[in-house]
């Protein structure tokens, strides 16, 4: 959520969008984030500020793949499933 | 003890709690329509909701199969259903939400950031992931029942408009399509 930077400056680990797009089917991205935002957390720890940034922004880089390569795929079945079950209604119903 | 109302606009308040008046609007509009619709349109594997690419490529459950028949379960009040279709969303949930939560309320009072809770998802994740395919992702007990196990033993659901025979529907899923 952004407006919620943390008052340290610590640069945003995306671990909540990872784990959504873990669980919304985009899973190894969604895994491979949380893995990044693990590296941005011990490294802004360590005091490596630029490492940190660099691991946030490769977090940031595969949870938004993740979500959107999860929501075309998503929309395109979407619409593949509409059409199958026009086609279907089509062929086998009385309409 | 004098009633003193919260008053919620106020923005050290609205600070405190980390949450604006915005998010809860939103969150209240997503339960109410999602209430809706999973009561009106059941999950099955011929309806319209988005089912699980990974599960389809497969057939192996991923952490979050089962999610929207865990909320159809949870709509109608069935909470042991939804824990069936989903541990860790339903059990899980709420505690990694609280988790992150607090963690981010340390961070903002000037904290450190914590690895650790992130390698602690991770592990979590990935078991609950390999959990719920072993030994298979039919037998798993934290994959999610099957639509069409042959008895579900005391097991009631709580779909109670699902008149489905327990035969092998498998029109939906066309090799050629």
């Amino acid at each position: 959520m952004p407006g919620q930077q943390p008052m340290s400056g610590k640069p945003e680990n995306y671990l909540v969008q990872s784990i959504l797009v873990t669980f919304c089917c985009c899973l190894p991205l969604g895994i491979a984030g949380i893995v990044f935002a693990a590296q941005v957390d011990s490294k802004w720890n360590a005091g490596d500020t630029a490492g940190a940034i660099s691991s946030a922004a490769n977090a940031k880089k595969f949870t938004l793949i993740g979500f959107g390569l999860g929501l075309v795929i998503n929309l395109l079945v979407f619409g593949l499933q509409i059409l199958a079950a026009i086609g279907a209604a089509n062929q086998g119903g009385g309409f | 003890m004098p009633f003193t109302p919260e008053p919620a606009s106020n923005p050290a308040n609205e600070k405190r709690s980390g949450v604006a008046p915005s998010w809860i609007v939103a969150a209240a509009l997503v339960t109410a329509v999602g209430f809706y619709v999973l009561r009106s349109f059941e999950p099955s594997a011929a309806s319209w909701y988005p089912k699980c690419m990974f599960y389809q490529g497969t057939g192996l459950h991923c952490p979050g199969c089962g999610a929207t028949r865990a909320m159809r379960a949870l709509a109608y009040g069935d909470v042991w259903l939804a824990i069936r279709n989903n541990a860790l969303l339903i059990v899980g949930g709420p505690i990694i939400a609280a988790v992150i939560i607090r963690q981010r309320r340390r961070e903002s009072a000037g904290g450190l950031a914590s690895p650790q809770l992130c390698i602690a998802l991770f592990v979590v994740v990935t078991a609950y992931f390999i959990a719920r395919n072993v030994p298979s992702p039919t037998s798993s007990l934290l994959a999610p029942p099957q639509p069409h196990a042959e008895s579900a033993g005391t097991e009631t659901t709580g779909t109670e408009d699902e008149t489905q025979p327990p035969t092998d529907h498998s029109p939906v899923q066309h090799p050629d399509d």
